[in-house]
């Protein structure tokens, strides 16, 4: 694959991560906090397709453009730490625990990261670290939901990319 | 589409994710060194106590408080909790008041214009904030 192409196709995947972002900010969630998380879809199809280096540009990318869309530029930090400890998650996960893990196992992982390194920092900016007890076992079981459903459309999407865009041969 | 062994990881590993911050929240919540009881007269601070150090546990610990013109109230405060034990207010409501022992709750006796509230940590922040704001 030409270099040229290969930017290309990371700026289309970009661009649909914080399309996919900006919708999902129109969609209610039943617990404060929690999140359908579809730009993660994005990243994991960069994952797969190619590699951790690139999976992570799209993290850090999309974190920040992300919350300028929605108008909070504090938003950033949260969704920088979230999505750069779930990318390395996930990024372990697939590239190195491969046959042990399905992709809605790496998916629903990747989300509870997010979650996790999120909460960190709402514990860390407010000194508390009562956030992360209380905010936890729900986001927890959201994610098992929305990790499980984001595995399942990054599955499908696979499939038909790989035949359509010939990256892997 | 079986889960493979990895997803079965993940679950369960959200599950102990789960309990461990129910536990925190246990833990916290359980906290009781970091309350403080507070009295108020005409809305004034006039005295505030730190509640429950541990070397107290069983000890009743009486503080009286003189409203002024003979009027007095007494406050207990033990491992059960706060409450007015004794009072020479007209209606003696503060007196027949429920023990309370969660930060928020109050006492209050209007005849004395007497106010017992507990404070836990988060509320005293924020009072620090107010002030510095």
């Amino acid at each position: 694959m030409t270099k040229t192409r290969k930017i290309t196709i990371l700026a289309i995947i970009i661009s649909q991560a914080l399309v996919l972002h900006y919708i999902e900010s129109f969609i209610p969630v039943l617990a404060p906090g929690a999140k359908l998380g579809l730009a993660n879809i994005m990243t994991m199809v960069t994952l797969v397709l190619f590699g951790f280096k690139e999976a992570l540009i799209v993290v850090v990318i999309r974190s920040v453009l992300g919350p300028l869309l929605g108008g909070s530029v504090t938003g950033i930090l949260y969704s920088l730490s979230g999505g750069i400890l779930s990318g390395f998650i996930m990024s372990v996960l697939y590239l190195k625990l491969d046959i042990y893990f399905s992709l809605m196992g790496i998916s629903t992982a990747g989300a509870v990261f997010h979650n996790i390194g999120q909460l960190l920092t709402a514990s860390w900016i407010f000194g508390t670290i009562g956030i992360l007890y209380t905010y936890l076992p729900v986001l927890m079981l959201a994610a098992v939901v929305t990790g499980y459903f984001n595995g399942l459309v990054t599955r499908y999407i696979l499939g038909y990319l790989e035949k359509k865009l010939e990256i892997r041969n | 589409m079986k889960p493979k062994i990895g997803d079965i990881f993940v679950y369960v590993f959200i599950l102990v994710l789960i309990g461990l911050s129910f536990l925190g929240l246990k833990t916290m919540g359980s906290n009781r060194n970091n309350l403080l009881v507070q009295i108020e007269l005409d809305g004034e601070v006039i005295d505030s106590v730190e509640m429950w150090q541990e070397e107290q546990e069983g000890e009743l610990k009486e503080i009286r408080v003189d409203t002024g013109q003979g009027r007095y109230n007494i406050v207990g405060i033990s491992s059960q909790g706060v409450s007015v034990t004794e009072a020479n207010c007209p209606d003696k409501l503060c007196v027949r008041s429920p023990v309370i022992r969660e930060p928020g709750q109050s006492i209050v006796c209007i005849p004395h214009k007497l106010v017992v509230r507990i404070i836990g940590e988060s509320q005293r922040d924020n009072a620090v904030d107010d002030t510095a704001s």
